[in-house]
């Protein structure tokens, strides 16, 4: 005699499947075993993957995906306060960014008051630029956010804060911020 | 009934009963899985405190060896990208560890018809004859495997986010985002996940037979790797707070 099925039989295993689906998911597309898993498949079907390399699934793959610095700014004349440095960094990343890159960054900037010409100046960006992290970093309420706001923009560093805990730096915002939002965290 | 309703229950029926065939295959694969992932997610935040230690360490040497003129050059042997590629290598390797001792003895899962009774053996048996693997090894695979739930929340999360931000706006998007997180949360955990806590400890029942002083002390040294890990799951990748953010 075949046993009676147990309440809510058919609800379960699809919730089951549904969950394990998920799971499988997350386990091959995000972690390195599951890039290492994909690789192996891929070369023995000889097929493509889109796994990346192993470093680049920590931290948000900061570390591994910035950007070479080919153009770096002429050296300050004077010592940089820490707020004017990080405007250097930024108009350091922003000129080093190939001009389709810089639509976000330079909107965020407009939004600052500071325009494109005032922007890419080498001799005062660094200053225009700090001016505009300062803003941006009381409207987002601290520089990591600010940083991220001027590459990724208002929707990204409004994710990231909503999604990372209180006082999260760089690294963990760009962490929790999903691939395909915003491939500029980098240079944040 | 309606006749469609009928055709319509019978489909769902038949879909339940292949499903209900293939369990024996998916739910260990997502068992492991799901521990993988919070193997991750612990491994990435160890990542950061090897770098920190890494920068510390490195800034000691550099005060240490700018002292004389002679070992000053010496400031410059060990970089930033030297100093993120140590922190990394010693996450993964940390990672493929940690998958190998509780990631991987999840495919053994071999799903019985009351788990509530075998959960309970499991448990009075480790109580009555302890050793350190029956102790340690099943809290470990919970946390990471509680790592790995809110894993998986956050990347549905914030798939559907990107994936439905321009159809919904932002907040719509952030919204359903949320929501459906709430939802593979409450479903992998009630699914999935406490099927973790079962299987690591039958693992570690069937390590500590017979008992001699060399099985209570077995697995002395991959937990001591593992700690370090739940630590970084239970303490910094699983925000409570995050699921209602």
């Amino acid at each position: 005699m075949i046993p009676p099925r147990p309440r809510f039989f058919g609800v379960r295993r699809v919730l089951d499947f549904a969950a394990a689906v998920l799971c499988i998911w997350a386990g091959l597309a995000h972690t390195p075993p599951g890039a290492l898993l994909r690789f192996t498949i891929a070369r023995l079907t000889n097929t493509h993957t889109s796994a990346r390399p192993l470093f680049a699934y920590y931290t948000g793959g900061i570390y591994e995906s910035a950007p070479a610095i080919t153009k770096p700014l002429p050296p300050p004349v004077h010592a940089l306060s820490a707020q004017d440095a990080l405007g250097a960094g930024a108009a350091i990343a922003l000129d080093n960014l190939e001009a389709a890159q810089r639509t976000v960054p330079l909107a965020m900037l407009a939004r600052e008051g500071v325009n494109e010409r005032e922007a890419l100046d080498p001799h005062a960006g660094p200053h225009h630029l700090s001016i505009a992290i300062t803003r941006l970093r009381d409207r987002y309420g601290s520089e990591d956010l600010a940083m991220l706001a001027l590459f990724c923009g208002d929707e990204s560093a409004r994710y990231a804060k909503e999604q990372a805990p209180a006082n999260a730096e760089l690294p963990q915002l760009v962490r929790v911020l999903p691939r395909g939002l915003c491939d500029r965290g980098p240079l944040a | 009934m309606s006749p469609a309703q009928a055709s319509g229950g019978g489909f769902f029926d038949g879909v339940a009963g292949i499903l209900d065939k293939l369990r024996w295959a998916f739910v260990p694969l997502a068992m492991a899985a799901l521990v993988a992932v919070g193997v991750h997610a612990a491994a990435d935040v160890l990542d950061d405190q090897f770098l920190a230690l890494a920068d510390r360490a490195d800034a000691i040497f550099d005060g240490f060896v700018s002292r004389w003129e002679l070992t000053r050059p010496l400031v410059d042997l060990v970089d930033l990208e030297e100093r993120t590629w140590f922190a990394r290598a010693l996450a993964l390797s940390f990672e493929l560890f940690a998958d190998l001792v509780v990631a991987l003895p999840m495919l053994g899962y071999d799903e019985k018809l009351d788990e509530w009774r075998r959960l309970k053996e499991l448990l009075q048996r480790a109580g009555k004859r302890p050793t350190l693997l029956r102790v340690t090894r099943a809290p470990i695979a919970l946390a990471l495997c509680l790592a790995g739930v809110f894993g998986t929340r956050r990347l549905v999360s914030g798939q559907l986010f990107v994936s439905l931000r321009h159809l919904f706006g932002a907040g719509g998007a952030s919204g359903i985002g949320r929501i459906a997180g709430i939802l593979v949360f409450a479903v992998i955990a009630t699914s999935i996940a406490w099927r973790v806590f079962i299987r690591a400890l039958e693992y570690a029942d069937a390590r500590s037979e017979p008992r001699t002083p060399r099985t209570i002390l077995a697995g002395l040294v991959p937990t001591l790797f593992l700690l370090p890990l739940a630590w970084a799951a239970i303490f910094r990748a699983a925000h409570w707070s995050a699921l209602w953010r």
